[in-house]
């Protein structure tokens, strides 16, 4: 039976096969459009559609040929046999309701060309601007978006936000930062941020206000962006370059020896909640235990159909690990090693292009505080510039 | 010399009156125009009445379709066809009883 003919619901009208040249005697004097014929073992059978049944039965009246049978096929037939189910019903009027509705909201955002950028962050900035899952489609204005996307967050140069179906498509485009921006036009000077003696010039721009083996003190002019000359008079560049010049630089890391010590309890405990678009419902009631003092990890799964089709549900599992914090006593060793570390942190960002000389290390005691004291000799570059204000 | 106009050639206008037609396609199809009713139906055999007279169809599988007022159609494999009281005309139909 094909779609169209379930959806008109005809009536199949059995007869012994007999009976047959009766049945097709009246239909075809009376003028009734039949099809569909069957003979099987012995019986025959036609198909009338609705009206043309109406016309057949209202001849025949209670009149019927031998084991005459008349059943209705195709959807009708079906509704017909449910229909003092009314739950079946609402279900799939609500089924279809949530069909149509659920078009039109945001099920799944996928983001696409983020390579440095974290995808996190993309999200993030789309929600401040209204693009979540579970926002109203007719309600989102791509182009405004887009456009806000690129100033607020760094780094973009191209965003492109495409609605297909419920799932919205976010293609991005970094900007690479290998190539530098030279500023050629903006005057300026090179003065000294430390100390020192000089021990090398590399002078690109401007002219050098210094010589080598000259000691400096910070705020020196070693680089000048004011050129002077007898025939064209003073112009301004732009002064750049390097100085390398030893100096000594300090560090210091106050350790207390009273301190605090996070200890676990051993007491472990996890929720459940479940998110569905962007609202949350909790699976669990209220605890004991405080989250204030705990570690917390979370965890998201989402769930799929059949497994491939996203669905906008997560399953979130949160799991806490309790602890408390205790005061402690650090050693002498343990404290130096901590004010060790730290000074070593604060050299690694200073003094990654340096070219270190030696270290001298000294260590001061108060009772409750260590103390530990470092002096690096070395030969850094020590030029800042400084741009030179003209009246415009 | 006057020229005369050639006589333009036109189809003869349909009878308002149902005539008795037979259409037959590939020997599988049979298409009878005129059907007055069913004398006898089985799979290897349907005798029809008309106006003229019984027209009766030999064959197997055959099955009947209806196909507008006073129309039928025929389906299956047609082997004979047969005319009764009905005269024998010029030029008509072979009989094969």
């Amino acid at each position: 039976m094909s779609l169209i003919e379930y959806f008109r619901s005809p009536y199949r009208v059995f007869v012994r096969e007999d009976d047959a040249r009766l049945i097709l005697d009246f239909l075809i004097a009376h003028n009734i459009p039949f099809h569909g014929q069957k003979n099987d073992e012995n019986t025959f059978s036609v198909l009338l559609y609705a009206p043309y049944y109406k016309a057949y039965s209202k001849l025949r009246g209670e009149k019927r040929y031998r084991n005459e049978s008349r059943k209705r096929l195709g959807f009708f037939a079906l509704t017909a046999r449910y229909r003092k189910r009314k739950g079946l019903l609402v279900g799939f009027l609500m089924a279809t309701a949530l069909l149509v509705l659920s078009s039109l909201f945001v099920w799944d955002i996928k983001i696409e060309g983020a390579d440095v950028i974290h995808e996190k962050v993309i999200m993030e900035a789309l929600e401040k601007r209204g693009v979540y899952l579970g926002t109203f489609i007719p309600s989102l204005d791509t182009e405004i978006t887009e456009q806000a996307l690129i100033l607020d967050v760094e780094g973009l140069s191209y965003v492109s936000i495409n609605l297909r179906g419920t799932v919205a498509h976010v293609e991005i485009r970094e900007r690479h930062n290998e190539t530098e921006i030279i500023d050629r036009q903006t005057p300026s000077n090179l003065i000294a941020t430390a100390d020192g003696q000089i021990e090398a010039l590399q002078i690109t721009g401007g002219v050098a206000t210094v010589k080598l083996g000259e000691t400096v003190r910070k705020g020196d002019l070693l680089v000048s962006g004011i050129i002077d000359s007898a025939a064209l008079g003073y112009r301004l560049v732009r002064a750049r370059g390097e100085v390398l010049a030893r100096t000594t630089k300090n560090y210091q890391a106050n350790i207390p020896y009273e301190t605090t010590e996070k200890v676990y309890t051993g007491k472990f405990f996890s929720q459940k909640s479940v998110k569905f678009f962007s609202k949350t419902i909790k699976l669990f009631g209220k605890d004991s235990i405080s989250t204030s003092s705990c570690d917390k990890i979370e965890s998201e799964k989402r769930i799929y159909l059949f497994g491939f089709i996203a669905l906008p549900i997560f399953i979130t599992e949160t799991h806490f690990a309790e602890y408390e914090l205790l005061p402690k006593t650090l050693t002498r060793e343990e404290a130096l090693r901590l004010a060790g570390k730290q000074i070593l942190a604060m050299r690694e960002t200073e003094l990654s292009d340096a070219e270190i000389l030696g270290i001298y290390t000294s260590v001061n005691e108060d009772g409750n505080t260590l103390q530990l004291i470092q002096q690096v000799e070395c030969i850094i570059d020590i030029t800042e510039e400084i741009k030179i204000e003209t009246a415009q | 010399m006057k020229k005369k106009n050639p006589v333009s050639a036109h189809t003869p206008k349909p009878s308002p009156i149902l005539r008795e037609t037979l259409e037959i396609a590939n020997r599988c199809e049979l298409l009878l125009c005129g059907v007055l009713g069913i004398e006898e139906y089985q799979t290897e055999k349907v005798r029809l009445r008309t106006e003229r007279g019984i027209v009766e169809i030999c064959g197997t599988s055959l099955m009947l379709c209806w196909a507008g007022e006073k129309r039928l159609l025929l389906r299956g494999s047609l082997e004979c066809l047969r005319f009764e009281n009905r005269p024998p005309k010029k030029g008509g139909y072979r009989s094969c009883h």
